[in-house]
Order: C-alpha cells, then structure tokens, then sequence
C-alpha cells in the first residue's frame, strides 16, 4: 500500500479548514434567524397556511420559519409540554384557548407585543379571550365562531321556506318536516339537526346553547362549579328533547352524515364552512336565542414562547405579519375563518368575496356576541365532567336534572383537587428528612451489595474456583444499559411518587400523599374496576381459543402451515395498524362488525331487547366491550405454545388410553389437560400481565381520550392520561407502583394455585 | 371410518371459519385502501372496490412524508438489531458459562424489574433522555432500545443446554471468550439467535410509545408514529389512504413474518415466548 505524503495533507487540510472557518462566520454573520413553528393545522388549512409561510420565508430573507404538524390538538398539547420540560420547545406554536393560563402561569411565553392602533383594531371580545393576568398571550389564527347551518337543498326538497329559524321552537318545526324516511324501510335516513359526533359538530357545541341560556359555568374567582343550575338544566333538557321528545336527531348516524347531505341543520364552527359549501349548498344563520344571543367562541391562537431576543423578535414579526388584514384575509377567503380585526372588512378582496357569500355576514355578526369558556388551569378537566353529564343525557341513562347534579358533583371534586394541588405548601424539614432517609437507603442498598460480593467472591475461592473476570468485561455493555435504562429510571419513579410535580414548575414534597390519595380516587378505582373486567373477558376466552385452536391443528390436518401463517398474523401486527383497522371495523353505522350481527341474525335479537344498533366506540355501554372484542381477535399467538405443548405429548400415552376403551373426552381429560398444564400456566400467567397492562390498543382507537366519557380507561391508561394529559408526574408514578404492585401479587398468587404441578 | 371422515371435516370447516375471522379485516383493510372515498361508507359492505384506485398508494407518498417514516423504522430497526444481537450474546454467555462473583444476583435484578410495566419508566426516561440532550435524535430511538431482559433470558437458557464439552476443548486449544462464542457458540445458537432476532424486528418495527414520546419534528419520526399522527388527521377525511397507509406499514413485516414462519414456529416452540 502506497503511502502518500503526510506535510502535503496536512497543510491541504489546513488550509481547507481555515476556508470552511471563515465561510461559516461569514455564514453566520448574515444567517436568518430559524424559527420552529408547530401547528395542529389539518390539510386544509395546511394548504393555506403552508403557503402563506413559504410567502413569509420569501419576504423576509433574515427568518426562517420551519413548520412542523405535531396532530391534533391534544396531541400537540402533551408534545408542547414536553418540549418545554425538556428545554426544546418550538417558538411559536398552535394552542387550544384553554392551555393559555396554564402556559402562562409556567412563565414560559411571552406577551404578545401589538401597537396601540392593531389593540384598536383587533375585536375586544377577541383580546378578552386571550388576556390572562392582565396581559395579551395569544393572537387568534382562527376568528372562530359557531352558527346555525342550514342544508337549503334539504330545505328545498322538504317544500320549506327558504330560511334559516330564528328560534328554537321554530328549529324544532322545521328539523320535523326535515325528518324523513326517503327509502321507506321505516326508519329514517335524513335527520333535522345532529347533536355532535361528526366533524363539524364537535363535543362543545352544546356551550353555545349554555352560554345563550346565561349558564356561567364557574363562578368569577373560579372556586365554584356552577353546573347544576336551572339554566344549565333547561339546557340538557331542550337538548334531550330533540332526539327523545322531537325525533330531529338520533345518537347513531351514519358517518360522515353532514357531508353527505343527510342533515338538516347544525351548530357548526365557521372553520367548516368553505370545507362544506365546496360540495353542499348551506346558509350559516345566528344561532336561535335562548335568554340571550350567545356564541361560543374558543378560537386556536398562536403564542411565542421566551428565548433569545433575536427569535423573541423574529417569532413577533412572524406573528404579527400572519395576523395582519391582507394576511388573514386570504386566511378568511381560502378556509372560511372568520376576521378577527375591523381593518380586515376593508381588504377588496375580502370585501368582494362577502359579496359572493352573503351568508358569511352572519357568521362575522356572532363576533360581536362572543363568549368563552372559562379560563382556568382544570378547565380541561372541569370539562370532561361536563362532557359526561351530557353524553349521559343523550344516551338516556341520566335524566337532564340528574345529570346536572352529577356533573356537577365530578367537576367540583376536580376543581377542589386541583386547588388543594395549587396550594400545596411543602414541609421543608420533612423533605430534608426525606432526602436523608433516600442517602441512607442508597448507601445501605450499596454497602449490601458490596458485602454480598465480597462474599460470594470469598466462597467461590473457598469452593476452589477461578473467578473469571471476563465475565464483567461481557456484561459490562448490558449492565451500562441496564442501570441506564432500567434501574435508574425505576428508582426515579418511585422517588418522584412522593413529590407532586407537573415538570413546569419545582417539584413539591407530598410525602405519601400521593399514595393515599390513590386509594380514594373515584376516578382510579373506576379505572381498576375497567382493568378487572378487561383481565376477566380477555383471560379466560383468550386462552380458550388458543387451546380450541391448537387442538384442531394437532389432528394431523392437512394445511397445517397455511392455518399456522393466519392465525398468526395478527400478533405480528403493530397495535396502531390493528388500531386502526378495527376502528373502522367497529363503526356504529357501516362497520363490519355490525354487518355480521345482521348477516347472523344477532341484530334482530339486539333491536329485540331495546339496544338497537350499537356504536361501539361512541356508547359508553359498550366501547370497552368492543375493545375486547378486538382483543379475542388478536390473541390468537398462544397457540403455538400450546401446540408445542401438544406435540410434545407422547402418542403412546393415548394409543395405552385408547386400547383401554377411553373416549376422547376422557383421553382429554385424564391425558391432555394435566400435562398441558405448564403450557397453560405460562399461557395464562402472561396472559394477565398483558391484560393488566393494555395500553396501546386503547389509545389508538380512542385518539389518546380513554373515552366515550372515561369508559375505556384503564388503570394503565390512567396513568398515562396523569402523567401526559394533566402532567401529575408523582401521582401517575404513584399508580404506576400500585399497578406494578398488584400484578406481582396476582402472579404469585397464580403460581401457588396454577403452578403447583408444574415444575419451574 | 364415517366418524373419522365427518370429524376431520367438521375440523376443517371450524378452521377455515376461523381462518376467514381473522383474516377478514385484513382483506377489509385492503379493499378499503383502494376504494374512492365516496364508496367508503356503502352499507352492506362490498368487498371487491370498483374500480380499484391504485392512485391511492401514490397519493399517500405525497401528502405525508411517509417515505421519511419508512426509511427511519428501517434505519432504527435494523441497528437495534444488530447490536442487540450483539450485546445479548455477549451477556448471555457470562451469565450462562463464566463464574463470577454478582452474576446471579445480575440475572435476578433483571428479572424482577420485568415486574414493573413499562409506563413507569416513560417518564423519567424522558427527563433523562432531556439531559443527555438526545430528544429528537436517533440515538434516543436506538440506544436505550438495545436491551432486552426477556430475550437475555431466553439466550442464557439455551446456552446452558448446549453441552460444555465442545468449549473445553476450545479451551484447551487457547482460545479466548469472543473466540468461543464466535465459533462454538454461535453456530449451534443459530435457531435462538434467529428467533431473537426476529422478535427484535417485530418489536422495533411495531414500537409506538416511546418513538411517540422522544421525538418532535416529522424527519425523526418512525412508521407507527407517523401512522397514528395520520390516523388523527385522516380518519374522517381521507379513511381510505390512512388505510394504504396501514397497508405500507403492515407489508413488511406480514412478508418476513411468512418467509420465517418456520423458524419462528420453531422458536416459540422452544422458548414459550410468543
């Protein structure tokens, strides 16, 4: 091998070093400021919004603006989080209404900085929304408001006045003629109005008609829930009525029904209106009053987080020119938003294109009787109380007055919880008690292990053997990765379980609070009660067909190979992708397995006892259930084990039963079960951990909610949902403990009864 | 005779039933992908899509980066694997064979921490991870995935059948550990190191919740996050490529899974892992 010159290199490289030195400075010098700017933007509104940013980019040659789609909203929330725990977070991002106080409190924005003229010019109720503290967090990128829509091809074909109405009775008469059976089978295909459940009707429609009724909610100091009041009452009992008393509206409805003109009326956001106007010929009108006109406003708006002046200032620039009239004009015209500032009425283009959609002044109109919900930390929380109440309604398990007092009752434990939680003062003698008691276990832990060494070192040289020290040097990658990423991370949690700790703010030393408090937790014990019939429906059928299975494969059958690759398939399958599949599988209104209830005639039995068809992942009922069903599909894998199990029984055994005259029953019995038991406990023993621990396939299916109404959460899940959605670190780690706990003691207690004939 | 007949095709007939319930949502799955959107919703169901729009597949390509996705969960995948493969081996080896003072109480330790679910350690393997500065980077979705108990245990247990005969003679002819587990160990561990391997594959390929909690921006992410970030962008709107989707995600690993049905049928035969 030749080899070259060492002096010759060396000064090349030199040389090519210096030059690449000064070209980044150079580089530098003039480099535009990078910003990260995530957004929960569907593709929609990404096509929009994508290319404004591309406009943005080429405008300003000293900024970058790099977007990144982080999902939808919650989604984004727990990334968000996340990020700022981790020190990473993006500049400029998308965020519900709702997160702004929490995001505030953390210190972790900054105000938005607007001349005297833009306060003028941005509508009041707008700033309200986003004024936390006395100061301006957000900018809205969405004027969002709800109306009335109308399908005027429906009002048509229905031989209606070709107008929207103007109050509720009136709705109510119309959504009846707007009811019909089209192809006469005798239940009807098109409905008058939809309560929620589609994609421009989402779970907050119903705060319009709250806000309309004078429903505050919470109370002005945010101590009280306000939701078992007489207006919050009237209000689930008008909603009640339109399905139970009015028959305009149903809970199953096929999906996608406003899309495919099946609807009549709905309470929309003005964000859906060029979506549908594309293909349906709709009028948006005001919402009909209650005690007053009201509109629900939450509008998504952009906040800036703290970091270097250079980016504090370019995110603001960016901000700033993304929310100005000719900007958010073409934002209004392309996707439908609604304008946010009075200077936007003015842009031509804008003005051109309300004279083309006449029916966008209403919805513009609603900006001036805005309302919001609450700004408040557990506002989230509160909501999901709120949430139930009302889906219990519409499923006919709560009457509206009952449901009012439960809500209530749920959303003000929340809120005491989470204000116990805020002033949470540590005891700091007790945590230096702690940490002391933490040093000393560490250092005992130590000290044993150093002695057990020691003396296992001394009884091998005793024993007369050779330590053999490479062993250390062979396990040394796996012990790194080991205390790395195993025994550190263990430890970590069960320290952090006894501190209350959200990971924006210090941690706070609760001693074993966190414990206590899981053992009174309603919300926990529920989700153990999930946990408990998940292990007691998924165990048993599991490994019954398992074995079902792997009997009829040990006939000496033909295929053999061909059943092995089916039956195995969906354990090589990823959680998501079955995830996926099988939310499509159980869809109330076209899925397969609902077409099978038909096909087999179970249906009829269903419509018989007064269910009717089942929407599986929407009825609180039934979506853990069609959980298991999925689960029943999937575990399939344990046949192999048992199949080993069988083969591995000697044909003489059965040939000696046979020739003693012993049925197959028998031969089962007395042969094939008793020495298939240490397959069916390995079987039945993972089995239970997995159950114990389902996870993944819960928080695909449920896009990481848990729900309808909490009804898939199980205690794995809970935790997660602790510790992502409402960042209690300590308390999810808490839980995670019991759980932990728990599944030993199930297993241990499976080994003294299961195991005692299986040798391990 | 009759009876013998009649059982066997009332066995056949049980599993071909079962076969078509399993197989069912498959074959849904892929008429859904190549269906337009407006026959989605059909009502019964019609299996075979009229005509099929292969379009989709390309359509997907385009509007998410799902090329990006693929190549990360190969990359991921495939190092995972290997070192793996590596490590464990290793590991296995001392606990199954070396005599040294730790290593019991070693194997002990890591057992019991399988004890604890895996939730437990997302969160301050997150924190951790914050300080290490590894977020959002391939060593975050590589490194900490190197180990596994499980497939530790299942080597140490093989290795301690095969007979140590084969070793001392190796060891009288000189040779050091690496030499005997490159060339006694290792050719007679073929069947368990492929089921390792194999299972590595199916859980790197299948992993979702840590990908999902350890990385931002959309060129680090993997196939299975990217499909549940489609899944929550797509599902009302655009079912039938979140479906093609699945399908680019789940062919891979369906198409290993049926080339080495044979081996994996042999392995968990032999280990009682499934």
């Amino acid at each position: 091998m030749s080899v070259r010159h060492p002096g010759h290199r060396g000064v090349r490289g030199a040389l090519c070093l210096c030059a690449l030195v000064l070209w980044c400075c150079a580089a530098a010098a003039d480099a535009p400021v990078t910003i990260r700017f995530w957004h929960f933007f569907d593709l929609d509104a990404w096509r929009t919004f994508g290319a404004l940013i591309d406009e943005f980019n080429d405008t300003h040659p000293d900024i970058r603006v790099v977007a990144e789609y982080q999902g939808a909203h919650g989604l984004l929330t727990r990334k968000l989080i996340a990020a700022i725990v981790a020190g990473v977070p993006p500049e400029v991002t998308t965020v519900g209404c709702n997160e702004i106080p929490r995001l505030a409190d953390t210190g972790w924005l900054v105000p938005i900085s607007l001349s005297e003229a833009a306060r003028a010019d941005i509508y009041e109720s707008l700033q309200r929304a986003y004024t936390y503290r006395g100061e301006l967090w957000a900018m809205s990128v969405e004027g969002a408001a709800y109306g009335l829509y109308w399908n005027k091809a429906l009002f048509r074909e229905a031989g209606l006045e070709e107008r929207p109405p103007e109050t509720w009775d009136e709705l109510i008469a119309v959504g009846k003629a707007l009811t019909r059976d089209r192809d006469g089978d005798g239940a009807p295909d098109q409905w008058g109005f939809i309560r929620g459940g589609a994609d421009a009707v989402g779970p907050s429609t119903i705060f319009n008609i709250y806000f309309a009724n004078e429903a505050a909610l919470l109370d002005p100091d945010g101590s009280r829930v306000l939701f078992d009041t007489p207006e919050v009452v009237e209000v689930l009992q008008l909603w009640k009525g339109l399905a139970d008393t009015h028959h305009i509206t149903e809970n199953v409805l096929p999906p996608q029904p406003i899309e495919r003109g099946l609807i009549g009326m709905w309470i929309g956001g003005s964000w859906s209106y060029n979506d549908l106007a594309r293909t349906l010929d709709i009028g948006v009108a005001p919402i009909p009053p209650l005690r007053r006109r009201a509109t629900l406003a939450g509008p998504d708006a952009v906040v800036i987080a703290r970091s270097t002046p250079e980016k504090e200032a370019a995110a603001q620039a960016f901000v700033q020119w993304l929310t100005a009239p000719e900007q958010f004009a073409r934002v209004c015209i392309e996707l439908g938003y609604l304008p946010i500032r009075e200077s936007l009425l003015a842009v031509p283009e804008y003005q051109a294109y309300l004279a083309r959609n006449p029916e966008k002044r209403a919805l513009s109109e609603a900006m001036k009787y805005l309302y919001i919900k609450p700004l408040h930390g557990a506002w989230s929380e509160i909501q999901e109380a709120m949430h139930t109440a009302r889906e219990k309604v519409e499923r006919g398990l709560l009457d509206p007055a009952a449901a009012a007092r439960e809500g209530q009752e749920r959303a003000q434990a929340v809120l005491d919880h989470y204000i116990a939680e805020q002033a949470v003062e540590e005891d700091p003698v007790a945590r230096r008690r702690f940490h002391l008691a933490v040093i000393w276990i560490a250092a005992g832990a130590a000290a044993l292990l150093g002695w057990r060494l020691i003396r296992e070192y001394r009884r091998l040289r005793a024993d007369g053997h050779r330590v053999q020290w490479a062993g250390y040097a062979l396990i040394l990658p796996q012990l790194a990765l080991f205390c790395l990423f195993d025994v550190f991370p263990i430890g970590f949690a069960l320290y952090m379980s006894f501190f209350q700790w959200d990971m924006l703010t210090p941690p706070a030393f609760v001693a074993l609070h966190n414990y206590l408090r899981v053992f009174s937790d309603p919300d926990f014990l529920a989700a153990l009660k999930r946990t408990l019939i998940w292990v007691v429906a998924t165990v048993p059928v599991n490994t019954a067909i398992a074995l079902a299975v792997a009997l009829l494969l040990n006939t000496r059958i033909r295929g053999i190979g061909f059943f092995r690759l089916v039956f195995y398939s969906p354990s090589v399958t990823s959680g998501v992708a079955l995830a996926i599949i099988w939310w499509w599988i159980l869809n109330g209104h076209s899925g397969l397995l609902n077409y099978a209830l038909q096909c087999t005639g179970i249906q009829r039995l269903l419509t018989a006892a007064g269910i009717g068809q089942i929407d599986w992942l929407n009825d609180e009922r039934f979506a853990l259930f069609g959980l298991i069903v999925m689960d029943w599909w999937r575990a399939l894998a344990a046949f192999l084990i048992f199949l080993a199990g069988l083969q591995g029984i000697p044909d003489s055994l059965y040939e000696a039963a046979q020739i003693d005259g012993a049925g197959r029953w028998v031969r089962f019995r007395s042969i094939t079960w008793p020495l298939l038991m240490p397959a069916t406990f390995f079987v039945v023993v993972t089995t239970v951990i997995a159950a114990f621990q389902v996870f993944e396939q819960i928080y695909v299916m449920t896009v990481g909610e848990g729900g309808p109404s909490g009804s898939t959460t199980t205690v794995n899940f809970y935790l997660y949902k602790n510790a992502f959605n409402w960042f209690r670190m300590g308390y999810a780690s808490s839980i995670a403990y019991v759980l932990g706990l728990l599944v030993l003691v199930i297993t241990l207690v499976q080994r003294r009864f299961l195991g005692k004939e299986v040798e391990y | 005779m009759f009876w013998e007949r009649a059982i066997k095709a009332a066995t056949w007939a049980c599993l071909l039933a079962g076969a078509a319930i399993v197989v069912g949502p498959f074959l849904w799955m892929v008429s859904t992908s190549l269906k337009p959107l407006e026959d989605i919703y059909t009502f019964p169901p019609e299996w075979i899509p009229h005509p099929p729009q292969w379009g989709n597949y390309a359509t997907i390509f385009h509007i998410v980066p799902l090329g990006r996705f693929f190549g990360n969960t190969v990359f991921v995948t495939a190092v995972v694997v290997a070192l793996r493969l590596v490590i464990t081996t290793m590991c296995a080896y001392a606990l199954a064979r070396l005599r040294f003072p730790g290593r019991d109480l070693f194997f002990l330790g890591m057992i019991a921490t399988m004890m604890i679910p895996g939730e437990v350690q997302l969160i301050p393997g997150f924190v951790m991870m914050r300080w290490f500065g590894w977020l959002d980077t391939y060593k975050v979705l590589i490194i900490p995935r190197i180990e596994s108990i499980v497939h530790i245990f299942l080597m140490r247990q093989f290795f301690l059948t095969i007979p140590r005969d084969l070793e001392e003679a190796a060891i009288i002819d000189g040779c050091g550990h690496f030499r005997i587990i490159r060339h006694v160990i290792v050719p007679l561990s073929k069947p368990v190191l492929a089921l390792v391997a194999l299972f590595a594959f199916k859980a790197m390929w299948n992993d979702f919740m840590w990908p999902l909690i350890m990385t931002n921006s959309t060129s680090m992410k993997t196939l299975q996050v990217g499909l549940a970030l489609i899944n929550t962008q797509q599902r009302e709107t655009g079912l039938n490529l979140l479906m093609a989707c699945n399908v680019v995600s789940l062919l891979p690993i369906l198409v290993v899974f049926w080339l080495t049905q044979k081996t994996f049928v042999k392995g968990i035969a032999l280990t009682g892992l499934k």
